[in-house]
C-alpha cells in the first residue's frame, strides 16, 4: 500500500502537495469558531452532489419539469436527495451568513486580508443567484410566481429595466426559454463561477494565513502551534456530520415542498419569497410609488452590497477585539436587528392557512373523498369546472347546505350531483369546511390513486374538450375510468345535443353509434319508451291507450299545446263521423273543393302531423320513383305520371314546392323556356337528363336530327379529344352503342377493361404467341401508339 | 509524545468521520441513481376484444392499446396478440413477438403456421416451433374472460 502511495507521489507529486496543503500550521486560538467556512464549503459540495444526481432524471421543459420532479420523488431515496438539496440550499445561505458574521466579529477582514472578504461577498452573491435560479426549476406554482416577481423587480430599474427583464426571461413571459436559461445558469455558469471564487478565496486564506484571534493589525504573533490536519479538520468534520444529520432529519421528516404544477392563469396565488428574501420583501411594502420597487429591491441591496465590499477599506481601526470596536459591532447589531424585525414582520403578514377544527377537518376529508376537488378548486388548485370555493361570496350556511342537497334548484343546468344522500353530520362538516376557506387556504394535496392523469386532462379547457375526445374513441376512457364514471356528472344533466328537438333526431345516432347512448343509458332504455309508442300504421286507433299509460312521452315530441285539440276539438262537421279517418283520403280525392274546405278549420300543416313519414297508397306501387316506359317512346315513372294526372297541386298537399327540384337536381317541372337553356344544363350533368329522357325520344329528335356544327370535315380524326363527357352527348344522335359499334370494342373502355382485355382477345379467337400483335393490329392501334402495350407487356414479350 | 499520539487519534477519527459522512451521503445518492432497477412495474388487465370475434380453429389477431408509464411520461403502447380457441370455451393468447430476435410473427393461413419474416421461423397453431431458429415456443400471455371479453395481463 505504502509503495503504491510512494509510486503515485513519485509520478505526480500529488501526495506531497496534499501533505503541504493539509498540514498548514494554524495560530493559537483557532478552533470551533472557525468551522463555518468549512461547513459552507461542505454544503457547496453537498449541493453539487445532490444536484448532479437529480440531473439524472430532471428535464428542464415546462411540459415535463414538474412531472420529472414528481417522478424523482417517487423513486427510492428521491425524496431524501431532493430534501437534502432543498434544505441544503437554505443551510448554505445560513452558514455563509454565519461565516460572514464570524469573520466580521473576529475582525479577520482587516489588513492584509481585505481581498478575502471581497471575494467572500461575491461568493455570497453567487449563493443568492443559485437560490434564485434553482427556484424556478421544479416549475410549480411557487417557482413560477417567485420568478415572475423576481424578474419584474429587475424590470423596475429605470432605462435598462425592460431589456434586462427581457434578457432574464428570454422573452416577454416566463416560459420554456426562461426555464432552460435558468437551468443552464444554475448548473453550468454559477458552479463555474463559484468554483473559481472558492479556489481563489481559499488560496488567499492559505497565502495570508488564518487571523490570530484578537491580535491588533500589524502585531500578529508568528507562533503557529496547531496543524490544519488533523486538529482543525477533526472539528470541521464533526460540525459537517452534525449539519448533515440535521439536514437528513429535515429531508426525511419534511422532504422538499412541491406545489401544484405552475399555472400562469391562476391569479389567486399569493407568491411569497424564500425566507432570506423576506426582509427585502417587507421593505418593498413600505416604499410605494413609481420608483419604490426600484429603490427597495435594487438600490438598498446595491448600497448594502457596495458598503459590505468596501467595509475593509473603510474600517481603519487596527483593533480586532469586538469590545474595542464599538462602532463596527454596533453597526452590525443594528443591521441584524433591522433585518430580523423586517423579516418577522413579513412572516406575520403572510396569510397563513387557518388551522381547521375537528368538524372542518372532517369536511376537508369528505371534500377529497367525494372527489369534489375534481370540479372545485381552492385558491386556484383543483378543478376549474365549478366555482372556486375559497372565493365564494355568499357563505350563508343554509344556502350552502341547500346547494349540496339540491344543486339544480339554483342552476337548472348544473352538473353537480346531489349529495342529499349524505348523513346530516357529513353535510354540516362540508358546510363548515367551505365556510372556513378563505384567501389563505390551500388546496389539500390530492392523493394519486390509480394511473396518473394523462397530460390532456391538465388542459385549461379539458372540461369542454373531453366530449370531443370521448367521441373519438369511447373505449380509451375505459382504460382508466369505470363505465359509470360519466354518471358522476351526467346523471343530473342531459348532454347539449339532447336539448332541442332531440327526440326527433335521436334515431340516427342511436342506430349508428349505440355505444354513445350506452355511456349513460341502459339497454332497456329504448324499450322503455318505444314499447307503447311505436307509431305503427294502426297507431291512430291505439294512440289513446298509449297516451293514457304515459302522457308525458307524447309531450316529448308534440310540444304544441293545441296538438290534441286540433283533432279532438268539439265542434266537428257532420262529415267527421267516427269512420271519417278512414274515409277522408277518398273524400278529399273525389272532391277537389273539399281540400279547400279542410283548410277552413285545419292548418296546412295539419295533414303532416299525421302523414309525416306515412306515404299515400299510390306511393307504394312498384317503380313509383323508378323508371317505367310508356308507349310512344316516352318515358315516365309512376310518380311523374301521377304528378301529370293530378297536377303539381296534388303533390303539394304533402310536399314542398322544392321537393321535386331537390331530387331532380334541375328545376322541376321544367319552367317555360327551359328548352333554350337545356344545353347548358345538360352539359353540367348529362346523366341527370337521362334519368327521365331517352335520346331517341321524338321530342329530342325534332331538333337533334341535323349534323351539328362541331362535326367538321376532320371530325373523325379529332373526335377522341372532343368526346370529353364519356360519349354522353354523342348518344343523343348516335344512340347508346354508337362508339362500340364503330370501334368494335367496349367504348369508352369500362373501368375493368385493363383486366378483361386479354379475355376479349381470346373471345375474338386471337390465340398464341403473336396474339397481342394481332389484337393490336386489329383494334388497339386505331387509337393507341404501337408502343402503348409495352408499358405493361414488355417483360412478357421477352420471355 | 503525548502530542503525537493525540494527532494520531485525531487522524483516525478524521478517517472515521469522513467514512460516516461519505456513507450517509453515498447511500441515498447511489440509491437514487440505481433506483429504477428496483422500481416495480405494475401489472394491468387490458381489454383485447370480444370472444365472439374469435374464429374456432384459427388464430384471430387482435390489436390492443393501453397507457404505459415511461418514467415521468405516459404513452399509448400498442401490441398484437393472436387468440386461439378450438372449442369456443378454452382460449389461448399468444404474443406475436418471436422469441428468437423479437420480430412480429404473423399467421399464414395457407401454411397453417405462424411465420416470422426475419429468419423464417415457423410455429404451429399451439405456438410450438416447427422450423427455423427460434429457441422456444411463442410466449403465451396470461388472460381472463369477463363479460364476453378477453383481457390480458400486461406490465404498465
Amino acid at each position: 500500500m505504502r509503495s503504491i502511495v510512494r509510486w503515485i507521489d513519485e509520478e505526480t507529486g500529488l501526495i506531497t502537495i496534499l501533505h503541504h496543503f493539509m498540514e498548514e500550521p494554524l495560530p493559537k486560538g483557532t478552533g470551533w469558531a472557525h468551522v463555518f467556512g468549512s461547513i459552507a464549503f461542505f454544503l457547496f459540495l453537498l449541493q453539487g452532489l445532490t444536484g448532479a444526481f437529480m440531473m439524472i432524471y430532471y428535464v428542464p421543459t415546462p411540459d415535463h419539469a414538474h412531472e420529472s420532479i414528481e417522478y424523482i420523488q417517487r423513486l427510492p431515496f428521491g425524496r431524501i436527495v431532493r430534501g437534502l438539496h432543498h434544505w441544503g440550499a437554505s443551510a448554505m445561505v445560513v452558514f455563509v451568513g454565519i461565516h460572514l458574521v464570524q469573520v466580521f466579529l473576529w475582525g479577520a477582514y482587516k489588513k492584509p486580508r481585505q481581498i478575502i472578504w471581497v471575494i467572500g461577498v461575491f461568493l455570497l452573491l453567487i449563493t443568492f443567484a443559485f437560490s434564485f435560479t434553482g427556484y424556478l426549476l421544479p416549475w410549480d406554482q411557487k417557482a413560477y410566481w417567485a420568478t415572475v416577481v423576481g424578474t419584474n423587480i429587475a424590470g423596475s430599474i429605470p432605462l435598462i429595466g425592460e431589456p434586462l427583464k427581457h434578457i432574464l426571461r428570454s422573452g416577454e413571459e416566463v416560459g420554456a426559454a426562461t426555464l432552460t436559461r435558468f437551468y443552464a445558469i444554475h448548473i453550468v455558469l454559477l458552479p463555474m463561477l463559484i468554483t473559481v471564487g472558492i479556489i481563489f478565496h481559499i488560496y488567499q486564506v492559505r497565502k495570508k494565513g488564518i487571523t490570530p484571534p484578537w491580535s491588533r493589525v500589524g502585531e500578529e504573533p508568528t507562533e503557529k502551534p496547531l496543524l490544519f490536519y488533523p486538529d482543525q479538520v477533526f472539528k470541521d468534520l464533526v460540525a459537517a456530520l452534525i449539519v448533515l444529520l440535521v439536514l437528513l432529519f429535515l429531508a426525511v421528516k419534511f422532504g422538499a415542498p412541491l406545489e401544484e404544477r405552475a399555472n400562469p392563469a391562476d391569479v389567486t396565488y399569493i407568491p411569497r419569497p424564500e425566507w432570506y428574501f423576506l426582509p427585502l420583501f417587507e421593505v418593498l411594502k413600505h416604499l410605494p410609488g413609481k420608483y419604490g420597487e426600484f429603490f427597495g429591491a435594487i438600490v438598498i441591496p446595491a448600497i448594502g452590497t457596495v458598503l459590505l465590499l468596501l467595509f475593509p477599506y473603510i474600517d481603519r481601526n487596527p483593533e480586532r477585539h469586538p469590545a474595542k470596536r464599538p462602532f463596527a459591532v454596533g453597526l452590525m447589531l443594528f443591521v441584524f436587528t433591522v433585518t430580523t424585525v423586517f423579516g418577522v414582520q413579513a412572516l406575520r403578514s403572510t396569510p397563513r392557512p387557518k388551522g381547521l377544527d375537528e368538524i372542518e377537518a372532517r369536511g376537508e376529508k369528505l371534500f377529497m373523498d367525494l372527489r369534489c376537488s375534481a370540479c372545485h378548486g381552492v385558491n386556484g388548485g383543483g378543478g376549474t369546472a365549478g366555482p372556486d370555493l375559497a372565493t365564494l361570496d355568499d357563505r350563508n350556511p343554509q344556502r350552502l347546505e341547500a346547494i349540496l342537497r339540491r344543486p339544480q334548484t339554483f342552476n337548472a343546468r348544473s352538473i353537480m350531483p346531489s349529495y342529499d344522500h349524505l348523513k346530516d353530520e357529513d353535510i354540516i362538516a362540508l358546510v363548515s369546511y367551505m365556510r372556513a376557506l378563505g384567501p389563505g387556504s390551500r388546496m389539500p394535496r390530492i392523493p394519486i390513486v390509480g394511473p396518473k392523469k394523462p397530460a390532456s386532462h391538465f388542459d385549461e379547457h379539458w372540461m369542454l374538450e373531453h366530449k370531443f375526445e370521448v367521441r373519438k374513441d369511447p373505449t380509451t376512457c375505459g382504460t382508466c375510468h369505470k363505465p359509470d364514471f360519466c354518471q358522476t356528472c351526467h346523471q343530473n344533466r342531459r348532454p347539449d345535443s339532447h336539448l332541442n328537438g332531440w327526440i326527433k333526431a335521436h334515431f340516427g345516432t342511436a342506430t349508428e353509434r349505440p355505444e354513445f347512448c350506452a355511456v349513460c343509458h341502459t339497454k332497456s332504455y329504448c324499450q322503455d319508451c318505444h314499447k307503447d309508442t311505436f307509431h305503427t300504421p294502426k297507431w291512430l286507433e291505439e294512440h289513446a291507450k298509449g297516451f293514457k299509460a304515459r302522457p308525458a312521452i307524447c309531450k316529448e315530441c308534440h310540444t304544441q299545446p293545441y296538438f290534441c285539440v286540433e283533432c279532438h276539438k268539439g265542434a266537428e262537421p257532420k262529415s267527421h263521423t267516427p269512420d271519417w279517418i278512414h274515409r277522408h283520403a277518398y273524400e278529399i280525392r273525389v272532391s277537389k273543393d273539399l281540400e279547400q274546405t279542410c283548410t277552413t278549420c285545419h292548418e296546412r300543416s295539419f295533414c303532416t302531423s299525421c302523414h309525416e313519414g306515412k306515404r299515400p297508397k299510390s306511393h307504394e306501387q312498384p317503380n313509383f320513383v323508378g323508371r317505367r316506359i310508356r308507349d310512344g317512346g316516352r318515358v315516365k315513372s309512376g310518380h311523374a305520371l301521377e304528378a301529370v294526372q293530378k297536377g303539381s297541386q296534388g303533390c303539394a298537399t304533402c310536399h314542398d314546392r322544392r321537393f321535386c327540384t331537390n331530387c331532380h337536381g334541375t328545376p322541376m317541372p321544367h319552367p317555360q323556356g327551359f328548352v333554350n337553356i337545356h344545353v347548358t344544363e345538360a352539359r353540367k350533368d348529362m346523366a341527370l337528363c337521362q334519368r327521365c329522357h331517352f335520346w331517341n325520344e321524338p321530342d329530342c329528335r325534332q331538333c337533334h336530327s341535323q349534323r351539328p356544327l362541331s362535326h367538321t370535315q376532320d371530325f373523325r380524326e379529332r373526335h377522341p379529344q372532343l368526346v370529353a363527357d364519356g360519349g354522353m352527348s354523342c348518344q343523343v344522335c348516335h344512340g347508346r352503342n354508337a362508339c362500340t359499334d364503330c370501334h368494335k370494342l367496349p367504348m369508352p373502355h369500362p373501368q375493368d377493361f385493363i383486366q378483361t382485355h386479354g379475355e376479349l382477345a381470346k373471345q375474338r379467337g386471337i390465340k398464341g404467341r403473336d396474339s397481342m400483335k394481332q389484337l393490336q393490329k386489329q383494334l388497339c392501334t386505331t387509337c393507341h401508339a404501337d408502343k402503348y402495350c409495352r408499358k405493361c407487356h414488355l417483360p412478357e414479350m421477352k420471355r | 509524545m503525548d502530542e503525537i499520539s493525540r494527532r494520531q487519534w485525531l487522524s483516525k477519527m478524521c478517517g472515521l468521520l469522513s467514512a460516516i459522512v461519505a456513507a450517509l451521503l453515498g447511500v441515498p445518492l447511489l440509491g437514487l441513481s440505481l433506483g429504477t432497477m428496483f422500481h416495480r412495474r405494475k401489472t394491468l388487465w387490458v381489454k383485447v376484444g370480444p370472444i365472439s370475434a374469435v374464429k374456432k380453429g384459427e388464430p384471430t389477431k387482435f390489436v390492443y392499446s393501453f397507457l404505459k408509464e415511461d418514467a415521468y411520461l405516459q404513452k399509448t403502447e400498442r401490441g398484437t396478440v393472436y387468440v386461439i380457441t378450438h372449442d369456443g370455451k378454452n382460449f389461448k393468447v399468444f404474443s406475436n413477438i418471436c422469441p428468437h430476435a423479437g420480430c412480429g410473427v404473423r399467421w399464414e393461413r395457407q401454411f397453417q403456421a405462424f411465420f416470422c419474416p426475419c429468419h423464417n421461423g415457423k410455429f404451429d397453431i399451439n405456438g410450438q416451433v416447427i422450423a427455423g431458429p427460434p429457441p422456444k415456443p411463442l410466449n403465451e400471455i396470461q388472460h381472463k374472460i369477463e363479460g364476453g371479453f378477453i383481457f390480458i395481463k400486461v406490465k404498465a
